[in-house]
């Protein structure tokens, strides 16, 4: 999409010190759509595809991979609930000081990575390029869709925020 | 990890996906099953560590124990946390949060990142076991996998 002008109209910009998300409606329908889902999903806590969100810190050692789990689990789990909340509460508009931004950024990559876990339930080799779908594998291509959308939303933000880090 | 993706709100609009959910629940022991629980690496029959299924799988390290000094030693040995590769996480997002979690400049953290995908894992810290803890907590908490073992 462009502006009148002709420029590519940027999802995240630089304002003052802060990230002005500016998402293109069907993105944000689709995150609206996306983000409860993902909610629903740490909450309830037991399907495969959120194993990618608690891999394990010791693998080497059971009872001390069980301490780690113990000593983060809870306090993981609702940080993520919060951050979701945020990037919900922004999704038509908003301007993220450094929290807000580290709330989308981590909201965006957990909802990726659930999409790729679901995709590698599925069968899907990721390296792959894509295949024309059959109608039986338009969900696959629907999710595979999202995963590279999803990146290319990460992708920005990381440059917004990029510049927003002190210089070296 | 993964370069730029295809921008598909230019390239062809979005579409829905239905539900997340595949509708399997697991069950028995959760994340410790006999499914892998580490993330998967590409398929790929030349990869690094790769497991006859093609999958990556971290490595499982058996430290030498000294009856003598175990529990008077082993928890003052240095940690260090390791960052492994997956398929999943973008390059350029990975060399971001080792610019915010660490404080590295740049070019350090495009090197480690670089490291995490041709070598498959980089040290990213050292230090006390709470130091680690913390600081693998704080990359899972970023998405990224993240493990911890005594500094040799």
């Amino acid at each position: 999409m462009s502006t009148e002008s002709g420029t590519r109209r940027r999802r995240f910009t630089v304002e003052d010190d802060v990230v002005v998300v500016d998402l293109f409606e069907p993105e944000r329908d689709l995150l609206g759509h996306l983000l409860p889902q993902l909610s629903e999903m740490l909450m309830a806590g037991d399907d495969a595809a959120l194993r990618r969100l608690k891999p394990p810190a010791r693998p080497d050692d059971a009872e001390a991979e069980q301490q780690f789990r113990e000593l983060v689990d809870d306090d993981m789990l609702l940080a993520r609930l919060e951050a979701i909340e945020t990037v919900e509460q922004g999704i038509d508009g908003a301007r993220l000081d450094s929290v807000g931004v580290e709330a989308w950024m981590k909201s965006l990559n957990a909802l990726r990575l659930v999409v790729g876990e679901v995709l590698a339930d599925l069968g899907v080799d990721l390296a792959a390029d894509d295949a024309e779908p059959g109608a039986e594998e338009l969900r696959i291509a629907q999710m595979r869709s999202s995963l590279d959308w999803l990146g290319s939303v990460i992708w920005d933000l990381v440059d917004a925020a990029s510049s927003m880090l002190p210089d070296d | 990890m993964v370069g730029r993706p295809r921008d598909l709100v230019r390239a062809v609009g979005l579409v829905g996906v239905g539900r997340l959910v595949t509708g399997t629940i697991v069950t028995g022991s959760g994340p410790h099953s006999d499914r892998p629980s580490a993330p998967r690496a590409a398929a790929d029959p030349q990869s690094r560590e790769a497991s006859p299924a093609g999958h990556m799988t971290a490595p499982v390290t058996t430290p030498v124990r000294d009856p003598a000094t175990e529990g008077f030693v082993a928890e003052d040995r240095p940690w260090k946390v390791i960052v492994w590769d997956d398929p999943v996480n973008l390059m350029h997002y990975v060399t971001f949060v080792f610019r915010k979690l660490f404080g590295f400049s740049e070019k350090k953290a495009e090197r480690l990142m670089m490291e995490v995908h041709t070598d498959g894992r980089a040290v990213v810290s050292s230090g006390t076991k709470e130091k680690a803890e913390n600081d693998v907590f704080r990359l899972h908490e970023h998405g990224l996998w993240a493990t911890m073992e005594h500094d040799s």
